[in-house]
Order: structure tokens, then sequence, then C-alpha cells
């Protein structure tokens, strides 16, 4: 027999194990492979068919801590063998796996009443990113002395720091996971959250902020001078007063938020 | 770890289960350590550091499990300037991955692979082995996987297979004994026929672990102790093979760390019963 090119055996060998909604078996499978201990040929292509399903189902649990608890175990595993057999891996690190699961989540049907399984899945992706991020150095509350009214001020917002909004309170479902409950999760969920992740002293910590605190700091975030994020701030909340700024600030410096200020004469 | 060897040198698997333990900078009873690649690859953060501190008190092995070097279409472009980075930063005593490919660029599969042991196999293995130590500038090691198929197709068999990798790489053999047992029972040949053929001066690392027997086959989960028929095989090589690594890796259900280093205790004792007395003191590292 001559023997197989490497390249054709392996198209073969991920067509048998490739996890699939309609999978394909290859005809000529039993002429490719001699099944090991006494097993048959198609359970010792089901020890790695499976153990794929096994190990991206592990690698999106552990990533997706929250949305497991949720859905509970039957419904988790369910979703994440259709997520699986729908979306290959293209990463060569299994605990990246799993960036489209928050929109996968948006547009799967059988949770109509569980409407923020997306964002949840999006928070959780942003904190496994923050795990790994870099801590940046922040800039002290000095660095603002020598401002003068007329400078112009642009702040850059730290590496290991995220924003987050959500129509549902997501931060609050999260810190929930892992404990005990039946049907709905036992958090009022149905209200916006805004937050912003960060880390300091190579900790993770989450702060909500207002809707006006947190319009600021994304405009901060996409370049926005500090006059301008101020005054898109006030004509969307008319409201937001001056104590409230000298308290945003006062936060942006205590949570150490802020790499960089840059003031132009 | 150069030198004469005046006692083992058996290291344990670094795992995050252990980091509470280990930050702590406690004394422990093993000689180093290993790390998976991947796992410190893409971070800069609680991993990264932690393996920074073990580092400046152990030598640190990096093991990958995604280097897919028997991969036809070729090595991952992003994987190697990544790996490369780790092995600057960490300075390993040993780089290793496994004889196997994992999957497609754009469906990885992320498993240990088989593939059939043929001369158009052995070529692949050539290429990319050579352009993985030019990126790296020093050699790599590469380990026997567990396997649940074989192939008609294989031109050679296991053991002549990774010899030939070896000899024509200048790639040294991570040689995992418990691997090594699980296909001798699931291929059914003899374990001892392995053994005795690969050339100890291509071994550079010696892989310890427990398997699961699942009745039809045995599988390799790294979740249990090491069996006592993988222990005879360890026992008849160490003994030709004194100054090389040997590592316990358990990865499942994984142990407190004392119950680990019991473990790596038994590998050093097997040790002891043919290259000489090593008393408690030598085993110990001070940290």
């Amino acid at each position: 027999m001559d023997p197989l090119t490497l390249k054709h055996f392996q198209q073969l060998f991920s067509q048998a194990t490739l996890p699939s909604v309609e999978p394909e078996t290859p005809a000529n499978v039993e002429d490719l492979i001699i099944p090991g201990g006494t097993l048959d040929t198609p359970d010792a292509i089901k020890v790695y068919a499976n153990g794929v399903i096994v190990r991206l189902t592990e690698a999106l649990g552990e990533t997706f801590e929250a949305i497991w608890w949720v859905c509970g175990d039957e419904d988790f595993f369910q979703l994440a063998k259709y997520y699986i057999q729908t979306h290959p891996s293209s990463t060569y690190n299994l605990s990246n796996y799993g960036e489209e699961f928050p929109d996968f989540l948006d547009h799967i049907d059988p949770f109509p009443d569980l409407p923020f399984l997306g964002d949840l899945a999006r928070y959780e992706w942003l904190f496994k990113f923050l795990f790994h991020a870099k801590q940046h150095e922040s800039v002290s509350q000095d660095s603002l002395q020598s401002l003068t009214e007329e400078a112009t001020i642009r702040f850059r917002l730290g590496n290991a720091v995220r924003l987050f909004t959500s129509p549902y309170a997501v931060y609050d479902l999260w810190k929930l996971r892992g404990t005990e409950h039946k049907g709905k999760p036992p958090v009022e969920w149905n209200r916006p959250q805004s937050l912003v992740l960060y880390k300091k002293n190579k900790q993770i910590f989450i702060r909500e902020v207002g809707d006006a605190e947190y319009g600021i700091l994304l405009a901060l975030q996409q370049g926005a001078t500090l006059e301008q994020a101020l005054a898109s701030a006030v004509d969307a909340h008319p409201t937001f007063d001056q104590r409230q700024i000298s308290d945003l600030f006062q936060m942006m410096f205590h949570t150490g938020i802020i790499q960089q200020v840059k003031i132009e004469p | 770890m150069n030198g004469p060897i005046t006692k083992p040198q058996i290291g344990v698997g670094l795992r995050p289960t252990h980091y509470p333990h280990l930050q702590e900078r406690p004394k422990t009873r093993v000689q180093w350590f290993e790390a998976i690649s991947e796992n410190y690859m893409d971070s800069e953060g609680r991993p990264i550091d932690m393996l920074e501190v073990i580092r400046e008190d152990y030598p640190v092995a990096l093991h990958g499990v995604s280097l897919s070097i028997v991969s036809a279409e070729g090595l991952r472009p992003n994987y190697l300037p990544r790996l490369k980075t780790l092995v600057d930063r960490i300075n390993p005593f040993i780089v290793s991955d496994h004889l196997c490919w994992t999957g497609h660029q754009d469906a990885n599969l992320h498993d240990l692979l088989p593939f059939p042991f043929t001369d158009d196999a052995l070529r692949v293995i050539q290429d990319n082995v050579d352009r993985v130590q030019t990126t790296l500038g020093r050699h790599i090691l590469l380990e026997n996987v567990s396997t649940y198929v074989s192939f008609p197709q294989s031109q050679h068999n296991e053991w002549d297979f990774l010899t030939q990798v070896a000899t024509t790489t200048g790639c040294k053999l991570l040689l995992d004994v418990n691997n090594l047992y699980v296909n001798s029972h699931n291929h059914h040949f003899d374990p001892l026929t392995f053994v005795n053929a690969i050339p100890t001066d291509l071994i550079g690392q010696i892989h310890l672990a427990g398997y699961t027997d699942m009745g039809t086959y045995l599988f390799d989960t790294h979740s249990k102790p090491v069996y006592p028929k993988v222990w005879e095989l360890f026992s008849r090589l160490i003994s030709r093979a004194p100054d090389v690594p040997v590592l316990i890796e358990w990865d499942d259900d994984i142990p407190e760390f004392p119950r680990l280093e019991e473990e790596a205790l038994k590998a050093a004792t097997i040790w002891k019963s043919h290259h000489g007395p090593v008393d408690a003191e030598t085993l110990s590292t001070t940290v």
C-alpha cells in the first residue's frame, strides 16, 4: 500500500474527529486506523472526537463561569456543544477559545427570558482579558499641579482599564456565580449598569459608575479633551454638578486608572 | 543543571492550583519546576508573575502543548515568536513539546494527535524542528505521546521513529514512561523493547504520570499516582540514565503540593537504589 501523505492523512483524521453539527466520517476510515486496546474503530475515533468537545467545553466553562452558573449544567453543556460544533478553534491557546461566544449567545433562541446572557459573557471575556493584562503605571494627582485654565488636557486610561456598560446588571449577576440557585437568578438584573474594570497593585477591581461619569471616562478613552468630555456630559446630564465632577476626579486618581496626562498649552 | 550528578533531579509541574502554596516560597523537596508554555505566553498577569517568582528560586523547564511539530501545513506564524519571547524572558534549562500535531490552524483540535510513522512525516518533522531550533537558537526536546489508534501506513515502529527524529534533527527526547506504557498496552507491544531501544544519550528528560484504565483501553489522564508497572520501567531507564531530569505530571484531580512531593520522592528513592545514597537534606531545596 502506498503510504498516505501526512497532509492527506491529517485532512481525513480531522474530518473524522472535528466537532460538527453534521459529522462526515470518511468512507475509508476503516482502512486508515487500527483501533487501540480492544476498542472498535468508531469508538477509537470517538476517543479523539469526544476529547475535543470535553476540552473546549472546559475552556468555555472556565472563562464563562457565570454563564454556566445561570444556565445550569445541562443547558450550558448543550450551548457549549453547539457553539463548538459551529465555531472551530483558530487559536493555539485553549484558554483563548470563546471570543465569539458572547455574540453567539445574543443570537441563541432557547433563552428569551435571559436576555442578558450575551452581555454577561462579554463582561466575563473582558474580565479574562484584564486578568492577563500588564499592570500599568498610574500617574499621581500631583501631575495636575502645573495645570492652567487655558491648558488643553487629555487623559490616557491605563492599559489595564476597561469600561463596560449594559442595559442589564451583569456585575450583580456575576458576583453571585457559584452560589446555589434554582430557576431564575436571585438578583434584580433588569437595570442598566456601567462599570470600570481596572487593575491596581496587580489586583482586579470593579467599580460601578453613573451614566455621566461613564460618559466622561468613555470620551477620555476615545481621545477627547477633558473640556470636551465634561461639556458633553453636562449636555447629556444637566444635573451633573461640580461636586460630582470633583468626586469623579478623586476616583480617577484614587483608583490609578490614569496612565498619562497630556497637557497642551 | 550542569556538572557531575550527585543527586536525582526530580521536578514537578507548576500548576495554578499550587500558586497560593508556592507564592509563600516554602521549603520544598523538588529540584525544579516545569511550566506549560502556553499558560504564560499570552499573559502579563498573575501567571507570569508567579512563574518569575518560581524562576528566582528554581530551574524551570518550559513544556508546550501547541507547537504542532508534526503539522503538514507548517507551524503557526504567531506561535514561535511568542514562545521565543517567553524563552528569552524565563531562560529555561529545557524547552520541550510533543511529537504530535494538534489540528489545523483554522480548526485546532487542541489534542496531542497521532500520525503514521512514515518517511513523509519524518521529513515534515525535520523541517519544522529545524525552524524551531533556528528561531529559538537552542535544541528542543520532543515527547512521545499516548495514542488510542495506530496506522497500517506506518513504515517504522514508534521507538525507531523517535530515534530517527532525534538523530536527524539534533533534538532530544522527552521520554514519557507513562505514555510508553499506555501505548504498549493499547498497541500490544512489550514496553521493555521500547525502553531498551532508545539510546540513553538521546534522552533529555523523563516524564512520569498516572493513566486511567477505561476497560477497553488505557487513557492518559495525568489524574492518578504513577502505577507500579510504570515505576518498574522508570527504574530500568534511570539505571542507565542517572543524569536525566525527571518530572512528575499531575493535571487532573491534582492533590495538595505535599502529596505531589511524595510522588517525586518515590522517583528519588528509585534513583538512589541505582546510584547511591542521598539523604533527605540533599533532596531539599531551601528557597
